[in-house]
């Protein structure tokens, strides 16, 4: 064998090309695993994170907690109430909707909503949120 | 001794050839399930500053990525939201095994809806440093908020809070006054309250002294 140091330095060489081909042309990208939470937690991160800086995603138990969460319309409307945690805690609700099986925020955070806007949302979400007293007429 | 060196160094290439081999192997055959098992989403959004998340159902979400990105995602149903400087967008997308999908997110400015969070609030602090609690101040704002819902600024002079004289073996509420200005219409403000949570507050002109306003608040979750 002929320099044989030098065919193995190529070989590996060649065996790094092909990884890197596979990698970028028939992967194409790297896999996102997303763990486990219960239902909710990941879509109102991802809705506080919009409201706040963007770039950091809020924890359910560390930044925020989820309670009263109630399913509506045969599970396809959710309301729950958050609450922020830290220094100035915070209680609001935010009205949900499923769709192709996830959900997606539909009204709120906000502590109350105008009347206008929760009476053109389905009878047994507008009925909830006046329960709740989360309903306002606008004064002007 | 020459040959037997040389046989055992051959053996070694021979030996590193091999696991090569074998390692480039297992590595197709992983790239092969990914692929098969996965679906490839590639976004675009018209923010290349836009953090993207996802998330899906009964799980965390995660940042993907900024601007534009692509990712491999087992099969179901994701919610896609990017964001920027209170510019948002948001889509649902399902995925499936061995296929590609592609969205492409626009990011606009949300309606605004009037509520209690979206009223600017100047020197609020003074409220909690008189003794209020983080969630007696929150029902303040809604009073507040329940007086005048176009309000967009109450900005709380601080020198004018003043705690009313409380006699401690009694059984009368605490009061805290003070002057605000709502969208610059000054307005003098008197909190009662009793417990940590619950607070009645009235809203009075200050130069004639007539009532304007008088509400309580309503602690979310137990209704009216």
């Amino acid at each position: 064998m002929k320099n044989p140091p030098v065919i193995l330095s190529l070989f590996f060489g060649f065996i790094v090309l092909v990884i890197l081909v596979v990698q970028s042309v028939f992967i194409g990208a790297g896999t996102v695993n997303l763990k486990s939470a219960p239902q909710l937690t990941g879509q109102i991160s991802q809705i506080l994170a919009a409201k706040g800086d963007g770039h950091t995603l809020p924890t359910l138990g560390k930044d925020f907690k989820l309670s009263g969460t109630t399913y509506l319309q045969n599970s396809t409307w959710a309301v729950t109430e958050i609450s922020t945690l830290g220094n100035y805690p915070n209680t609001s609700l935010a009205v949900l909707q499923s769709k192709s099986g996830v959900y997606q925020v539909a009204l709120g955070p906000g502590t109350t909503f105008p009347e206008s806007v929760v009476d053109n949302m389905p009878a047994d979400i507008s009925n909830y949120l006046h329960l709740k007293g989360a309903v306002y007429v606008p004064t002007e | 001794m020459y040959p037997q060196n040389s046989v055992r160094r051959v053996n070694w290439w021979a030996m590193s050839i091999v696991i090569g081999l074998v390692f480039l192997g297992l590595y197709i055959f992983y790239a092969y399930r990914v692929v098969q098992g996965t679906g490839l989403l590639t976004i675009t959004t018209s923010d290349l500053h836009a953090t993207i998340t996802i998330s899906g159902n009964k799980t965390t979400a995660a940042i993907i990525g900024t601007g534009n990105t692509k990712v491999r995602l087992k099969p179901g149903s994701y919610l896609i939201v990017a964001g920027n400087q209170g510019m948002q967008a948001s889509q649902v997308v399902t995925v499936s095994k061995g296929n590609k999908a592609d969205i492409k997110l626009q990011l606009v400015q949300p309606a605004v809806i009037p509520s209690p969070d979206t009223v600017s609030y100047d020197n609020v602090q003074t409220l909690l440093d008189y003794g209020l609690n983080p969630a007696q101040v929150a029902n303040v704002k809604q009073v507040f908020f329940q007086y005048k819902t176009s309000t967009k600024t109450i900005s709380i002079d601080s020198s004018s809070v003043k705690q009313e004289p409380h006699n401690p073996a009694g059984n009368d509420p605490f009061k805290l006054d003070f002057n605000a200005t709502l969208d610059g219409t000054t307005v003098k403000a008197v909190v009662v309250y009793s417990s940590f949570d619950d607070i009645q507050m009235q809203i009075y002109d200050p130069s004639s002294g007539a009532l304007l306003y008088s509400g309580s608040s309503v602690p979310t979750g137990e209704g009216t």
